[in-house]
């Protein structure tokens, strides 16, 4: 198994992508492509092949289940798990995104430190 | 007055009062009358027959036979004598009798020589006229032709009475119309909906509320065409609702109907809530029988409430926003202090400090929006020149024009009218207005910034080349607790308050707002005030 170096962080909030960026960039060591919204995703998304993605829920415009749908149909996205970030994770929110495909769910506000292993926990939970 | 005569009268009132509760004066002739009038004529062999009722200044003639008048002066009536006597009064001969002999109708026309009159009871017991005969020369009962003349009497106060019975029976009928039509008009005023049905099932009543909610006269349409005009769902507005589960066929089975929820969807409608509640008319009688269902439109409350969890979950989510940020940004620089780069670690301090700001604003539009709506806000308003005030605003807003690479201008001309405003809120409605330009321009566009006075108005505009907002979005971006979901016109980095809040200042400054865009081509906020003509 190849480890997980290449991250795909989805995310409209400029502060938070930073953040989230270098907490997996000098924190976790991974190599990040940070996208202002799910059609950047989209179109990013053959070129850098992310072996996950990180998606936010509430996004303007195609927001994180529309992204996350779209993602689906790209060849190069088979197999990638998508974790959803979001502030809303009331259980029957966690189940609906579960329902939906998701990986993972990362509540907000996320600890930086913590954020990678976080990550990396999910991934082998895929990977077993 | 001594005592006989003060009761002489009176009965003479009560008898009076009894002949007018019966409304028979001056009423049309009626064949039971005439019947009994035509009997007595024959049987008594007579060749006049009258019902006479002695009126205060007149005997009237309910029925007559062989007599043309129907009326004459009271003191001429015989009658008045058998009412007094208060039983049969026979005058063999009124010439010969002293009481008559001067009478004009013994002297005159029509010569009574023969009279027989038997008073006629009202159904209290008053003695309001006679069944009399009359004949124009001398003659004499027989006491069986007395005894025929009493029972025709005793059929005229039969009469008399089935006559006060229907008096009675069409005053109920009348008084029971009038109370169906105001039952009616008050069930179709109702803004609740009032629906019934008889023991059988079948719909009694559907007033003007609901044959409005379901978009047809339910009552006057064959079951087979009712899906043509409404459809029925449960309360979740989506899940179709069984027929055997309608409210009020519910109500008509026996079952308890307490605050049942459905939803009405009619034809041309908006999805419409109600909350039925109704039961039999009769419970005490078992199985299923004649029921009302009463329906209250819940749909603003649902509406309301939809909202609010809305605005709770967009609030939370916007205050959540920054306090990831802040809270991520001073994670990484406690922890690693010495991981992240200098460049980094600025950065990080910059995004806490903006973050912290953006907090800071949100619950400012909150608390405004809670003082705005509990009308809790005071203005500070003075009359003073418009142009500054706008100059003022595109220099503090400055940062934002950098942060998004843009540039505004301004273009009034030698316009600087005098307005009544607050300065301090104008500049709050102003940096909204362009922090919206700004975030939704591209790099490098110009916002322009318009004060143009038309009529006894000065109009201010902020027009960006942008991304504009769809026709259908605008309505809505002026409205409390609405943010649009569609990307183009999200107002990303805010409660969705800041334009409602623009609207209720200016609103309070005696201005209106609004917008004109379309999609993709940019978009004009733009605020009118009054102007006023001299300086305070």
């Amino acid at each position: 198994m190849t480890g997980l170096e290449r991250i795909m962080h989805i995310e409209d909030d400029p502060s938070i992508q930073e953040v989230a960026r270098v907490a997996l960039e000098v924190v976790g060591g991974f190599n990040v492509r940070s996208c202002a919204s799910g059609a950047e995703g989209v179109a990013g998304a053959e070129s850098f092949a992310p072996q996950l993605v990180l998606l936010d829920v509430m996004m303007p415009g195609m927001d994180g289940p529309q992204t996350l749908e779209k993602l689906r149909e790209l060849p190069c996205m088979d197999g990638v798990p998508v974790i959803f970030m979001t502030a809303k994770a009331q259980v029957q929110e966690v189940d609906a995104y579960r329902a939906l495909g998701a990986a993972g769910v990362i509540v907000k506000p996320f600890d930086p430190m913590t954020l990678p292993d976080q990550i990396r926990q999910i991934w082998e939970q895929q990977h077993d | 007055m001594n005592q006989e005569q003060d009761t002489a009268e009176n009965r003479e009132a009560r008898r009076l009062e009894a002949l007018a509760r019966l409304q028979i004066l001056d009423t049309p002739s009626e064949q039971a009358f005439d019947d009994l009038t035509e009997l007595a004529s024959r049987w008594l062999e007579t060749p006049i027959a009258l019902v006479s009722l002695v009126d205060d200044q007149r005997q009237w003639f309910k029925s007559r036979v062989g007599l043309d008048a129907d009326q004459t002066p009271r003191e001429m009536a015989f009658c008045v004598h058998a009412i007094q006597a208060r039983e049969l009064l026979e005058v063999p001969d009124a010439t010969r009798d002293t009481r008559f002999r001067d009478n004009p109708l013994v002297t005159g026309d029509p010569n009574i020589r023969f009279y027989a009159g038997v008073p006629i009871a009202s159904p209290e017991g008053e003695l309001i006229g006679t069944l009399c005969v009359i004949d124009q020369v001398p003659r004499q009962l027989s006491p069986a032709q007395q005894d025929t003349l009493r029972r025709l009497a005793r059929m005229a106060e039969f009469q008399l009475r089935l006559r006060v019975n229907l008096l009675d029976s069409e005053q109920r009928t009348a008084e029971l119309e009038h109370q169906q039509v105001l039952n009616h008009r008050l069930l179709d005023s109702l803004k609740a909906g009032v629906v019934a049905c008889d023991d059988s099932g079948q719909l009694t009543l559907f007033n003007r509320t609901a044959k409005q909610w379901h978009g047809t006269d339910v009552m006057h349409l064959p079951p087979s065409e009712l899906g043509r005009y409404y459809d029925l769902y449960q309360a979740d507005g989506s899940t179709p609702l069984a027929s055997d589960a309608i409210p009020l066929l519910r109500a008509w089975r026996g079952e308890p109907v307490d605050n049942l929820e459905i939803s009405i969807a009619a034809a041309g409608q908006p999805l419409r809530h109600v909350l039925c509640s109704g039961g039999q008319l009769y419970p005490e009688r078992s199985g299923s029988g004649a029921a009302i269902v009463v329906m209250h439109d819940i749909t603003e409350i649902r509406r309301a409430s939809s909202l609010k969890s809305h605005f709770l979950a967009t609030v939370s989510h916007e205050l959540r926003t920054p306090l990831t940020a802040i809270s991520g940004a001073i994670g990484l620089l406690r922890n690693s202090a010495g991981g992240v780069p200098a460049d980094t670690s600025s950065r990080l301090l910059s995004i806490a400090h903006d973050n912290s700001q953006r907090l800071n604003e949100l619950v400012n539009d909150l608390l405004d929006m809670e003082k705005l709506e509990a009308g809790q806000l005071d203005l500070r308003l003075a009359t003073q020149h418009l142009r500054p005030i706008v100059e003022q605003a595109l220099e503090i807003n400055q940062p934002y024009a950098g942060r998004y690479q843009v540039s505004w201008a301004l273009e009034s001309g030698q316009v600087d009218p005098l307005v009544h405003v607050d300065e301090r809120r104008l500049q709050q409605v102003l940096g909204n207005y362009l922090s919206n330009a700004a975030k939704f321009s591209h790099p490098g566009d110009l916002i322009q910034v318009r004060i143009l006075v038309e009529g006894d108005e000065v109009e201010v505009q902020v027009v960006d080349q942008g991304i504009g907002i769809a026709e259908d979005q605008q309505p809505l971006l002026f409205r409390k607790f609405t943010q649009l979901d569609n990307s183009n016109v999200r107002q990303r980095g805010g409660t969705g308050l800041g334009l409602a809040i623009c609207k209720e200042l200016i609103e309070r400054m005696q201005g209106r707002v609004g917008v004109r865009s379309q999609s993709g081509a940019g978009a004009c906020f733009w605020f009118r005030l009054p102007l006023c003509q001299t300086a305070a």
